[in-house]
């Protein structure tokens, strides 16, 4: 019997075993979509008392996307929230037609290899992340860094697989042109 | 140009991620075979999915894994008695706190009251008999107003009776039957929290806070288990 069986068992501390095996994982993601803080660790923190809960209910395979999706839910619901309270949407509507534009890199700018060498390279990459809409960064992480498959971000998003793809690549494709824009040749330089 | 007549932008990324069907996959790797924009695209967005997992991810600053399963015994009780003991201090806060108004709107201060005070005990139980006395006085007065008006001397002995039978205690002082007819005198001023026996309404008011922050206390714990 493995720590899920058990956890689902009400085994405290195969659920505290599990919990602390996602819990950087899950904190850094949420950290991402809320900004790291106070908000983010409560966003956390509740997930993982909901998910011990709703434990005994949980039915499925995958306890990481299942944890990641009440995670993100929390996430994505405070910021609403917080939009909702400033009037302001969410994310611009989604336009699955339109051709996102591509950003031409300098004739002169740091190659891939160097940006990705330093702490000045991963902050850029961060501040390029931070400026692609909440539902698309939320998409790219879960695949780029978590490793999710497609159909499990549609799970996770609650989405479709063709909203999970166009979030994905316009994610992308969104960091990728901020990085152009701040000097970077791109993978050709 | 081959396999697709219009590059694929959005699949680029799914081909990436291994994500297309078998068909669009081959599809897309046709169109790549004759497409330099297209490769130089692809390899972007792989160098963008590359540095996005390279990222240092940012640390909780404390442990967020929550002691599920091990509250401890105690807390349901604390959280309830802090509930109960702060609304019954609210409580007992707002009775004192109109008492004492009331007391303050009553007027003045009795003799036996300031000598309490001072710590005159004996003096103040004598005080209090002969307000007693006047009041009798004035009770048996006011219930023959039309009898005719008795003597002085009929009078005084009554007065002095009433007060040899209540007696005077040794050591006290005179002043409270010097004083004796005059059974008020005119209120002092008083502070908001008052002079009454018993605490101030102010250290209700801060042991029902206490008692609510116990229970919030508490309560947060719970949820959190």
């Amino acid at each position: 019997m493995d720590d899920l069986d058990r956890a689902r068992r009400g085994d405290a501390n195969a659920f505290d075993a599990l919990a602390r095996s996602h819990e950087r994982g899950l904190y850094a993601h949420v950290a991402r979509i809320l900004g790291p803080g106070a908000d983010a660790e409560d966003v956390v923190q509740d997930a993982f008392v909901s998910a011990w809960r709703s434990l005994p209910g949980f039915e499925g395979t995958s306890f990481k996307a299942w944890l990641f999706r009440i995670a993100r839910n929390r996430a994505i619901d405070l910021i609403r929230a917080q939009k909702r309270r400033s009037e302001l949407p969410l994310d611009p509507p989604d336009d699955p037609d339109g051709d996102p534009s591509w950003a031409e890199p300098a004739a002169v700018g740091p190659d891939l290899s160097d940006l990705a060498a330093g702490h000045e390279a991963f902050a850029a990459v961060e501040a390029a992340l931070a400026l692609v809409p909440v539902e698309q960064r939320d998409a790219l992480l879960l695949r780029d860094v978590e490793g999710f498959s497609y159909e499990e971000i549609a799970t996770i998003t609650v989405s479709e697989i063709g909203t999970v793809k166009s979030r994905i690549f316009r994610g992308r494709l969104a960091v990728r042109n901020e990085l152009v824009r701040k000097g970077w040749r791109g993978s050709a330089g | 140009m081959n396999g697709m007549t219009e590059h694929p932008d959005l699949d680029l990324s799914a081909y990436l991620d291994e994500a297309l069907s078998p068909g669009e996959r081959a599809a897309v790797a046709s169109h790549l075979a004759g497409c330099a924009r297209c490769r130089a695209r692809l390899a972007d967005l792989r160098a963008t999915s590359r540095l996005l997992a390279a990222l240092p991810a940012p640390e909780p600053r404390r442990s967020l894994v929550p002691q599920v399963g091990r509250a401890p015994v105690w807390l349901r009780p604390v959280r309830l008695l802090g509930a109960i003991g702060s609304g019954l201090f609210v409580f007992v806060f707002l009775a004192s706190a109109v008492i004492n108004s009331g007391s303050s709107l009553g007027g003045g201060t009795t003799e036996a009251e300031r000598l309490a005070e001072k710590g005159q005990f004996g003096a103040a139980v004598n005080a209090l008999a002969s307000d007693a006395a006047a009041q009798k006085a004035v009770t048996a007065a006011s219930a023959a107003p039309a009898a005719a008006p008795a003597p002085a001397a009929q009078t005084s002995p009554n007065r002095d009776t009433s007060r040899s039978a209540v007696g005077t205690l040794p050591g006290a002082s005179p002043v409270g039957r010097a004083d004796a007819a005059s059974t008020t005198v005119p209120a002092e001023p008083r502070t908001a929290v008052g002079s009454q026996f018993g605490p101030p309404p102010l250290v209700f008011l801060g042991l029902a806070l206490l008692f609510a922050v116990a229970a919030i206390v508490a309560h947060r714990r719970l949820r959190r288990t």
